[in-house]
């Protein structure tokens, strides 16, 4: 495909054939309105909100939905466009309701956005405006029909992406309305992100709705840890809790959407039955004690049976949910304890899911990859549960210390481990399970939105995650409670490992921040 | 082969039978072309009878026929816009249910010249009769053997298929056809691709008008300067009139595109005088589309050109009288109201802009404008026109912008007497 060589606003560009004028705008910064197009749908056109000026051409152009040419001269800013923008706003809000300080979208809609820009503060529309039904569309999303601009953006999405068609058009002229086609509501595994895509406050998530205003929401970049794609979002939280998570648009990972498990997927990590305290079990079973305490029991016992049996009795397991760091603490810190087992809890396999537009991965954790990659490097060797229960039933691994971190009600196959035979089991997770109940010590880490670090999804893709909030409780990020127990065991590598670990991948695996930009 | 769309013994009670249709010559210019053998000569006959399309646009035929892509090798088709919803317009009907023949005949001549594979005959959902007798007259050829594979041995095949809309005025547009045609929402697309590149399923597809193709017959089997011997040059051949509105006798008449308005409207041959023997207040010469002229400018002759000098278009041929007594605002409120009934909603400044001049027409007319509002209503319409995916943007600002403009001053009246000034009998079409 050659490239062709045009000018906008009396800059040169030069675009790939068959960019649309639109797209090679973009990419040189010059930002065209629009409501209906969108980078990762078909360009219908109907908005008429891109319509530029192209030398020699009597009529506006959508510049969505028109492709460049060679020697092309395109004007986004004269006179002329300007009063079609304001014309075509003027339009919009003739019916709109206008409802901005009752309406979720404020703050971050472009209606509003343009208003600026092309709106009027006062308006010669005299007239009856038509009024629409606030309706359900499905059970996470509400429509209010009567802020929508018939961008069709949404209809586009479940014809072209999730490949389910629930929603189109229903009569005609100004009285059209997006519907449910019969009695099939919106239930794709894709559905929240017509949310995300409504340029105005039309289609709301049911889960945020009225929850809090736009503008005092914390925005953080981080990935999803609910499969192995690891999809890069964008956690919105407040005062400390997650309020709802959106896409960043990534082509190398998810492209602009994410599935609406990984949306709501904080909900498993956060709430009821989360672990908030050291759990040591003893003879009246299980109780709480401090941290001091109980990171002076797992130094004192993995010493002992390292001292008794020596140091390769001693194994650990990382996990998918950790990220690449703190497996490789852990992994680094037992080796330097003389351990060479180590092994992995696998993550939960489910069948990944195909639409013509994104795929959910079967992998029911962020950083597969990423552990897999660290343990194998760090211990040299990675075993199966199952050879791992070989050799604790030979009596060749004494203890065991664990990084954990699933979801609630994620159960780690740990059942014929034969943990009941060691001297010694811990874990650090967010869940009292079976597993855990079986352990000596329970040490309350992060949930994933919780964590620093970084993860690696099944395609080598590597992405920062960050915090959006600290643990609840007494709980501390996994990190913080390896170092401890590295503090505890030998006091003088401790640097050397922060520095091993943390130099490790960004000299070793060109690590680099995860695009951003948020569409 | 008569050079005439309304044969002597033709009635729209009964459809001409294929034994009847070719009694009078038909389909000997698909024997003709078929044995010739080469399509360029169908489109150049074409071109030299100088046809141009009766849709509305008139766009020459053989130019737009030129379009389709010599070499292609996939399907490509030619459709028949038979959607005929324009207010004021019956031509189309008559052709249909009188000669439905000759109206085939002619899209398979479109076919062959384009080298389609298939025709498509997109009829209006409300034209019950006419799909009655499309339907028979294309059994009754292929059972002939005058449609389908090999056709009488000549190795063209060809096939005829019928498809009805579901009564929206906006799938006789172009591309809202094709949409249509397709099974989908009839939604007009953004050009280009223009149809002889992506038309009907993505293929190169010709679009035409059900008069237009009812005139390639003819053509073909007599000349095309025999055809263009009709009228003048760029306005050749018979002209079909919708005549309506206030005038003695409404009806459809044929005539050479030489005639002018204020013939067809006095004349005894046609409309034989404005009814009631009032004066004429305003003539629509094309269809609801079509700007309005005032009594004044009516001596012009009604082909593509004059009328596009004199301000406005021979469109449909939908000539509607309007007499003295009749109220243009209300002319103009109804011509609105069904522009914002057939909108459809698809792109933004027609819908929410032909509804907001609705609004403030229906206000004026029932005494509840205000000054200021017809320029706001013009202001409107302006910015509908050229914004839009389709021409109908274009239809709606022409058309009741024309309105307000030349009878400004009764827009103006109503405001001031605070309601409508003329009878309640006065002028009024169907519609909403």
């Amino acid at each position: 495909m050659s490239d062709v060589r045009l000018t906008i606003d009396d800059r040169e560009v030069v675009v790939p054939e068959g960019t649309t004028i639109l797209e090679a705008a973009r990419s040189v910064g010059i930002e065209i309105p629009h409501f209906c197009y969108h980078p990762g749908l078909s360009a219908p056109s109907n908005c008429r909100m891109c319509l530029v000026e192209v030398q020699g051409q009597d009529k506006l152009v959508p510049s969505c939905a028109t492709a460049v040419a060679d020697g092309m001269v395109v004007r986004t800013g004269t006179p002329r466009v300007h009063e079609s923008h304001r014309s075509v706003m003027e339009f919009y809000l003739s019916n709109h309701p206008l409802d901005c300080p009752v309406c979720d979208q404020a703050g971050e809609c472009v209606l509003q956005d343009y208003s600026y820009g092309w709106g009027s503060a006062t308006s010669r529309f005299e007239e009856t405006k038509v009024t629409q039904p606030v309706k359900d569309v499905g059970p996470d999303i509400v429509l209010y029909a009567d802020r929508c601009i018939m961008c069709t953006r949404c209809v586009r999405f479940l014809r072209e992406v999730s490949g389910t068609g629930e929603l189109s058009v229903i009569h005609r002229g100004v009285r059209s309305e997006i519907h449910v086609a019969g009695d099939r509501p919106v239930t794709n595994p894709l559905a929240g992100n017509i949310v995300d895509i409504c340029p105005v406050g039309a289609l709301c998530s049911k889960d945020f709705l009225f929850k809090c205003r736009v503008w005092w929401l914390t925005s953080t970049a981080s990935a999803c840890p609910r499969c192995a794609r690891a999809c890069s979002i964008r956690v919105d939280s407040s005062e400390g809790r997650i309020l709802r998570i959106k896409p960043r648009e990534n082509a190398a990972v998810n492209g602009m959407w994410i599935c609406d498990e990984g949306r709501f997927a904080f909900r498993q990590w956060h709430g009821a039955g989360r672990l908030d305290v050291p759990l040591v079990n003893g003879d009246r079973g299980f109780t709480h004690c401090d941290w001091d305490e109980a990171i002076a029991l797992a130094a004192r016992s993995l010493r002992q049976v390292a001292m008794r049996y020596g140091g390769e009795s001693v194994a650990f397991i990382g996990s998918p949910w950790a990220t690449i760091e703190e497996n490789m603490l852990l992994a680094r810190l037992f080796v330097s304890l003389g351990a060479t087992m180590g092994s992995l809890w696998p993550a939960p396999a489910e069948s990944p899911q195909r639409f013509p537009g994104f795929e959910i991965s079967g992998e029911k954790a962020w950083n597969v990859a990423g552990a897999r990659r660290t343990l194998m490097d760090v211990a040299g060797q990675l075993l199966t549960l199952d050879r791992l229960a070989d050799e604790i039933e030979r009596g060749r691994v004494r203890a065991v210390y664990a990084l954990g971190g699933a979801y609630r009600g994620a159960l780690v196959p740990c059942d014929d481990l034969g943990l009941e035979l060691l001297e010694f089991f811990a874990i650090q997770t967010c869940f009292v399970t079976d597993k855990g109940l079986k352990a000596n010590l329970i040490l309350p880490g992060a949930s994933p939105y919780e964590k620093v670090g970084t993860v690696r999804n099944e395609r080598g893709v590597l992405q920062e995650v960050n915090a959006v909030m600290s643990p609840p409780g007494q709980a501390r990020r996994d990190w913080d409670i390896l170092m401890a127990l590295a503090k505890a065991l030998a006091a003088t590598v401790d640097d050397d490992l922060t520095r091993a670990v943390l130099d490790r991948p960004a000299a070793q695996w060109n690590y680099t921040r995860s695009a951003s930009g948020n569409e | 082969m008569e050079l005439t769309l309304l044969p002597a013994g033709t009635s729209a009670d009964h459809p001409e039978t294929l034994d009847a249709y070719q009694a009078r010559g038909g389909y000997a210019a698909w024997r003709i072309a078929l044995g010739r053998g080469d399509p360029q000569r169908v489109i150049d006959e074409v071109q030299r009878s100088g046809l141009r399309g009766r849709g509305g646009a008139g766009f020459p035929t053989a130019r737009k026929w030129s379009f389709m892509p010599k070499d292609g090798h996939g399907p490509a088709f030619v459709c028949c816009n038979a959607d005929e919803s324009e207010p004021g317009t019956f031509k189309d009907r008559r052709l249909l249910e009188a000669t439905p023949h000759q109206v085939l005949e002619g899209l398979l001549l479109a076919c062959y010249a384009v080298r389609a594979t298939c025709g498509y005959v997109f009829l209006r959902w409300e034209y019950p009769r006419a799909a009655r007798a499309m339907q028979a007259a294309i059994d009754e050829a292929t059972q002939i053997g005058l449609i389908g594979s090999d056709v009488l041995g000549t190795g063209y095949s060809v096939e005829v298929r019928l498809r009805k809309g579901a009564g929206t005025y906006i799938s006789g547009e172009e591309t809202g056809l094709l949409e249509t045609t397709e099974g989908k929402r009839g939604w007009p697309r953004q050009k280009p691709p223009f149809p002889a590149a992506r038309g009907l399923f993505g293929m190169p597809t010709t679009v035409n008008n059900v008069e237009t193709l009812a005139c390639v017959p003819v053509i073909v089997s007599e000349g095309g300067e025999a055809f263009a011997a009709i009228g003048l040059p760029g306005n050749t051949g018979p002209k079909l009139y919708c005549l309506s509105g206030c005038v003695r006798r409404p009806g459809l008449y044929e005539a050479p595109m030489t005639v002018t308005l204020r013939e067809l409207i006095l004349d005894d041959r046609f409309g034989g005088g404005v009814a009631d023997g009032r004066p004429p207040k305003a003539v629509i010469p094309g269809g609801s589309s079509a700007p309005v002229l005032r009594a004044e400018e009516i001596d012009v002759p009604a082909d593509f050109d004059h009328l596009q000098a004199a301000g406005s278009m021979l469109g449909s041929a939908g000539v509607m009288v309007l007499d003295d007594r009749t109220c243009m605002v209300r002319v103009a409120a109804n011509a609105c109201g069904f522009f914002d009934h057939e909108s459809c909603g698809q792109c933004t400044p027609c819908r929410e802009g032909v509804h907001w001049v609705r609004q403030i027409l229906d206000r004026i007319e029932s005494g509840r404008g205000r000054p200021g509002d017809a320029d706001v209503a013009i202001d409107r319409l302006d910015a509908i026109a050229g914004q839009t995916i389709c021409p109908f943007g274009e239809a709606v600002a022409w058309g009741v912008g024309s309105i307000i403009r030349k009878f400004r001053e009764e827009f103006d009246e109503h405001i001031r007497l605070r309601g409508c000034p003329f009878p309640a009998w006065g002028f009024r079409s169907n519609g909403s």
